[in-house]
């Protein structure tokens, strides 16, 4: 007899079946985590403590087979609420704008790059040499159309973060019906280019077709899909470029989408006829230029978008600034105003103001820190703001561990 | 902190009924979620075993509704029920705020409309004679 050991043992299974329960936990949003991970996992320990001495472990077993699905069903419920709070964005709209940025900046290079080196590289020394082999072996094709491929599906998703800056700038952190639209469009566009490119790779490597004709299906079905998928990326693109140019963001990023789109889409739909204009080595690589057209406006779309779109519309005279489109954007209106730093003041105070509020509705609630690490506010500015505003009754102020949660009050409600 | 909450508690309504049980749960004492979790199986016999996500979740919500708060934290002397023990000590408590308060009782108060309808149609309690309910063998 050695109930010592065998309650040794016992605790070991429960904080065993605690220990993987926590490590499931993770399918939870990290906010829920946060704030509940230990006591859900403690809860959890208590049930199997109780139905290990109940019914043993045949009770463990029946419990874990009750929580599972639970959690399950319970984690998706979360990420749903999540989900729907960050305006239908897997992620804060700020992260999904940088994200988003990096796509674009990435995907605009690659398909850059494909471009030159296709067209106007390879092109233009096959015609000067007479030799058409360059890159035209089997892997050189499959290397060069997954190059594509990447490019496009990268870029698509980088419209992503057009749609957080705008969902982030937007008065109530919410999308708006053209910004909306526009995501869709962009997420199908993404979709298609994802989904033929995963296709055509896996097609390609397990049919064995990589080494004679790689990515041979996708003309096939090139109507079928490349169209529609260029289509729902230039519309993306338009949609999210008229609610970006209605949004408080800086002035960059309010006209460049639209920028680029005027100059992308019939530089696109013209980048064939340039093949007949003058010699032909001048033609090649002209149309790789013109070709490679769109996706330089997404990279530099992503680029502006990776400086800008956290930057403070309005000028931001003290604190510190995240990027250098801000810290710009900072000294331009208080030279040209040098009369006006009051009402600049005021309007500094109120674009702060209104980002704090909306930092705080997209998470629900904020620490100082928490609102410091979101906005452009330093941590004492967030404290001074933080205090006045629930000082005032216009926030609902919650300790919790000794540490002050400020939330909106109409959100709590 | 000086702004009066502006939700009505009937807009709430109904409560769920994983809602109504932690509130019930809670109506009297404020309890861990360990504790909410006895009291709710006790109370229904069993019949409502609240996982640690369903239950966690409701809390957060009703604490982000503010019908419910987490107490400063009861310090309590680590305790050995008999069955491996548990740290009370360590424990969040939660407790029902006066907007919580008046949220379940408003949910009661339907919920006893509910019943008084039932007794006027005469479906409740079961087995009392239905006014134009019969039974397969009574026609």
């Amino acid at each position: 007899m050695d109930p010592g050991g065998r309650r040794d043992g016992r605790d070991r299974g429960v904080a065993g079946s605690e220990r993987v329960y926590r490590a499931l936990m993770r399918a939870y949003p990290q906010e829920v985590r946060r704030r509940y991970a230990d006591e859900m996992a403690k809860y959890f320990g208590d049930l199997c403590r109780e139905e290990r001495l109940s019914r043993g472990p045949t009770g463990v077993a029946l419990l874990w087979a009750r929580a599972l699905p639970e959690l399950i069903f319970t984690a998706l419920q979360e990420r749903a609420m999540l989900f729907r709070r960050n305006a239908y964005l897997p992620a804060a709209p700020g992260t999904v704008a940088r994200w988003g940025a990096l796509c674009a900046l990435l995907g605009g290079s690659l398909g850059v790059a494909f471009h030159l080196i296709e067209y106007s590289l390879l092109g233009a020394l096959g015609i000067l040499t007479g030799d058409y082999s360059y890159g035209n072996g089997p892997f050189a094709r499959f290397f060069a159309f997954s190059l594509l491929l990447g490019a496009l599906s990268l870029s698509s998703l980088g419209l992503f973060g057009l749609y957080g800056a705008v969902v982030a700038r937007s008065s109530e952190a919410r999308p708006g019906l053209l910004a909306g639209a526009g995501a869709i469009s962009s997420a199908a566009a993404a979709f298609l280019w994802l989904t033929i490119s995963g296709y055509g790779a896996v097609h390609d490597l397990a049919s064995g077709s990589v080494f004679f004709a790689p990515f041979e299906w996708l003309w096939n079905a090139g109507t079928l899909v490349i169209g529609p998928a260029t289509l729902f990326w230039f519309l993306g693109l338009l949609l999210l470029g008229i609610a970006a140019a209605s949004q408080p963001l800086p002035r960059r990023l309010r006209v460049l989408p639209l920028a680029l789109f005027a100059l992308i889409v019939p530089s696109y739909l013209q980048g064939g006829y340039l093949e007949t204009v003058g010699s032909p080595v001048v033609s090649v690589i002209v149309t790789g230029f013109a070709q490679g057209l769109p996706f330089a406006g997404v990279a530099i779309l992503g680029w502006v978008l990776l400086r800008d779109y956290d930057a403070e519309p309005l000028a931001v005279s003290d604190g510190p600034v995240e990027s250098a489109g801000a810290a710009r954007e900072a000294t331009r209106p208080a030279s040209r105003t040098a009369g006006g730093a009051r009402s600049d003041t005021s309007g500094v105070e109120r674009a702060k103001e209104k980002e704090l509020l909306l930092a705080i509705r997209r998470h629900g609630q904020l620490t100082v820190a928490g609102v410091a690490l979101e906005t452009s506010l330093s941590v004492e500015q967030a404290d001074r703001m933080l205090s006045e505003l629930a000082g005032k009754g216009h926030l609902e102020v919650r300790v919790e561990h000794g540490t002050l949660f400020y939330s909106l009050w109409e959100e709590r409600g | 902190m000086g702004a009066k909450r502006r939700v009505d508690p009937e807009e709430l309504l109904p409560l769920t009924p994983v809602a109504l049980n932690i509130l019930l749960a809670l109506a009297d004492e404020e309890r861990h979620g360990y504790g909410i979790g006895l009291e709710v199986r006790e109370r229904t016999g069993g019949k409502m075993r609240l996982g640690p996500g369903t239950l966690y979740g409701s809390l957060k919500r009703m604490v982000d509704g503010g019908l419910v708060e987490e107490s400063e934290g009861r310090a309590e002397d680590e305790t050995d029920d008999g069955r491996g023990g548990y740290d009370a000590g360590r424990r969040r408590y939660y407790r029902l705020t006066g907007f919580g308060e008046r949220v379940l009782a408003a949910e009661l108060a339907r919920l006893e409309g509910v019943v008084r309808t039932a007794q006027a149609k005469g479906v409740f309690p079961p087995g009392s004679p239905g006014r134009g309910v019969s039974s397969p063998g009574e026609a």
